[in-house]
This record gives C-alpha cells, structure tokens and sequence, in this order.
C-alpha cells in the first residue's frame, strides 16, 4: 500500500502552463516594475555624480592657479586655469582695457593668448615706437611658474630678459590691492627702490619704458609723461637694479 | 527580495510538491493557481535564511497548507466549485486514481499526516513541526489516518 500511494503521488506533477504562469505572475508582480526602480538609484546616484563633476569642474575650470600681467603701456593681466586656459582678461589701465574689449582671449591657452596680444596692431606700434613689453608670470606653484616662463619665452616677440617671475603667489593681491597689473606692480616696487616719492597714482598711466627709465636712471630730468613726477634727483643708479634688470627671476620658496 | 532566478529555481523544484498539497486540499484548477502565485510570492519576499534544501522544502510545504487552508476558510470563495480535480484524477491510471480518491476522501487533519509521511518520508516529529502539532497528535492521526486507508483500500497492511 505505501508503494501504491508513492506511486499514485508520482503521477500527480505540477503542469508546465501553472509553472509557466506562476513565473510570469512573479515576474510582472516583483521584477518587472523592478528593474526600473532599481534603476531609479542607479540614475539618480550617476545624476549626483555628474552634477558633482560638472560641478567640481566648473570650479575646477574657473579657478585661477596663474597669472601672467603683459605690461608695455596698455597693461593686461590674464587669470590663468590649472588646464593653462585663459579664464579672465583684466585691463589694468585704458589701453589695457580697450585692449582687453578688443582681444577675444577668454579660454585661450595662455601662449596663444600671449602671441595674440604681441601680435595686435596697437602693441607692434608701441613697440616699434620703442616702448618695452614685459612679461610677469605668478603661479601658486614653483612648478607651475616655471613652466609657464619657459612656455612664454617661445611666443611671438617675447625674449627670456622680458620675462619676469613674482616671488610669490600673494604679489597679485598686493597688485590688485594697489590698482596696478602684477607686472607693472613689480616694476613699481624696483623704480621706488631708487625713487622713495613715486606714488601708485603716478604709475598708473607710466610706460613700462618709463618706469624702467626710473628704475635706471639716477640724475635725468622730469619726463615729459606721468602726471605729478617731478626733477630726478640723485641716487637714481643701475646698481640698485641692475640685478632685476633683463631676465628679472625671483623663484619662489 | 530573492532574485528572479533563484525563485524560479525554487518553482521548478518544489512545483510538483506544492501540486500535490494542492490536490489533497483543493477542488479546482484556478485556486491551485492561486496557490502557486500566494506561494511562491511569499517565497520570493521571505527573508527566511534556507539552511538547506531540507529546511527549504519544509518551508515551502508548510507554507502552501497554510495556503490552502486560509483559501478554504475564505469568506469571498465559492463553495459550490466545478469538480475539476476528478477530471485530472480522470487521466491517471485506475488503480492511481482509485488510491489518490482514496486519500482525497479522508478527512481533512489525515490527508497531510498521511501525503507527508508516506509520501515525502518525514517522520512524525517533523511532521509535527511543519504542521505545528504536538508529536504524539500527528502518531496519532498517522495511526487512524493508516486505518481509515486500510478500511477503504481493501484491507492492505499499510507500512509504517
């Protein structure tokens, strides 16, 4: 009897339709509509990570990690990315900003924005009329500013004596702070070593030519420009600069 | 939630055992359908930790007599079912479908003593766990359920 009823049993197997059904019933029940909501995190967290990235890389991109000022008598100062692309253009004077208005530099890299300044009407005049370009370079790092100097000292017109380095990273806000690029700036500071009574206001609207000429010379007469200088007294010499002057390189610490 | 895989691993396994509770108790082809889709839902959103295939399985039968009680007991179902089991009892073999008319004729606390014991081989105090009986109740019922089977079966000797 107990052989009869296993074998009875036996017979009794679950159709392959009730089987078939039973899976699809589940399948529309839990996983179907699953499948979507397990992609609804999924979505989302890769939402969260590209709003992060996009994000992050915007400030990334928009942060400023160099400067470099481009000083002849318009006076430009470029904001410089850690992906060596132009992000801000800054006229530190009139020519500077109409210079600025004129030239589309913004997201440039740095050398071609470089050659387009040396390369504008308005500067070959400047300097075929003999006014002096300078380069200032300031990186937050060692690294970084010298790279950028040997990058610069290949564009257009530019030599290595026209290329300086500023000590460090805080000359731009000392710059900014005063009203003047950080070339001209840096100038400023080696023209008042020599001349004690130049004031920032008399250096806004000098030529870097001018404010050379200061720096080196030590008993010429009143020029002809800049509003308010008056005789050159004595004790204006090249010793005092002649270290800064051509290829003026002040690596930082 | 289990996956949908390792549930429809577990419906391929036990699908015979769940139609063959399903036969013991029920009268019709839709609530045996039912059955499968309450069970093995259930199976699908249990958080159960199977410590075998013996825990499993034992799972599974407990849960489906549950099953099949609670959808006997319920208020909304019709009582008055077509007869469709006898026509699937139709096509088996005579002396099978004489033995299975058998056991769907004993009263309902017998035939799952009887289908677990003698067919899936569980001893009493397993049985009596599944079925969350005292173990003494289900020697009990195997022991009447065993006379009632010899009674209606033509006096054959049922093994223990």
């Amino acid at each position: 009897m107990e052989n009869k009823l296993r074998s009875a049993f036996d017979a009794v197997q679950a159709e392959e339709g009730v089987k078939a059904g039973t899976k699809d019933f589940l399948h529309q029940r839990l996983y179907a509509g699953r499948s979507k909501t397990r992609a609804v995190p999924k979505r989302l967290a890769a939402c969260f990570v590209a709003v992060f990235l996009c994000v992050s890389g915007y400030f990334s991109y928009f942060t400023p990690v160099a400067a470099v000022s481009i000083d002849i008598n318009p006076s430009l100062e470029l904001a410089v990315n850690r992906f060596d692309r132009v992000i801000d253009v800054t006229g530190y004077n009139a020519d500077g900003q109409a210079l600025a208005e004129e030239l589309s530099l913004r997201h440039m890299y740095y050398e071609d924005a470089v050659n387009a300044v040396t390369e504008n009407e308005m500067v070959a005049a400047c300097l075929a009329a003999g006014e002096v370009l300078e380069i200032t370079v300031a990186g937050k790092s060692e690294t970084r500013t010298a790279e950028m100097e040997r990058c610069l000292s290949a564009c257009n017109h530019v030599t290595e004596e026209q290329i300086h380095c500023a000590d460090h990273w805080n000359d731009l806000k000392s710059a900014h702070q005063a009203g003047l690029s950080l070339g001209k700036y840096r100038a400023y500071l080696e023209a008042r070593e020599e001349n004690p009574e130049l004031t920032l206001e008399e250096v806004q609207d000098m030529t870097m030519r001018e404010l050379h000429e200061l720096s080196e010379c030590s008993d010429k007469e009143t020029y002809g420009q800049g509003a308010g200088w008056g005789q050159q007294t004595g004790g204006v010499g090249q010793g005092g600069h002649g270290g800064t002057k051509g290829h003026g390189k002040h690596h930082q610490e | 939630m289990r996956e949908e895989q390792e549930v429809n691993g577990a419906i391929d396994r036990y699908a015979d055992t769940v139609r063959r509770l399903c036969m013991v108790h029920l009268k019709n082809r839709e609530d045996t359908e039912d059955i499968f889709q309450n069970v093995f839902l259930k199976y699908a959103l249990s958080s159960v930790d199977f410590q075998s295939a013996e825990h499993e399985k034992a799972w599974i039968i407990r849960v489906t007599i549950n099953a099949c009680r609670d959808l006997l007991r319920s208020f909304f179902r019709s009582r008055t079912v077509p007869m469709e089991e006898s026509s699937s009892l139709a096509a088996l073999e005579p002396e099978t479908r004489d033995v299975l008319e058998v056991v769907l004729a004993l009263p309902e606390k017998y035939k799952n003593v009887i289908y677990l014991h003698y067919y899936e081989g569980y001893p009493a105090a397993e049985i009596g766990r599944i079925l969350g009986k005292n173990t003494n109740t289900v020697y009990t019922l195997l022991d009447r359920g065993r006379k009632l089977l010899k009674e209606k079966l033509g006096g054959e000797e049922v093994g223990e």
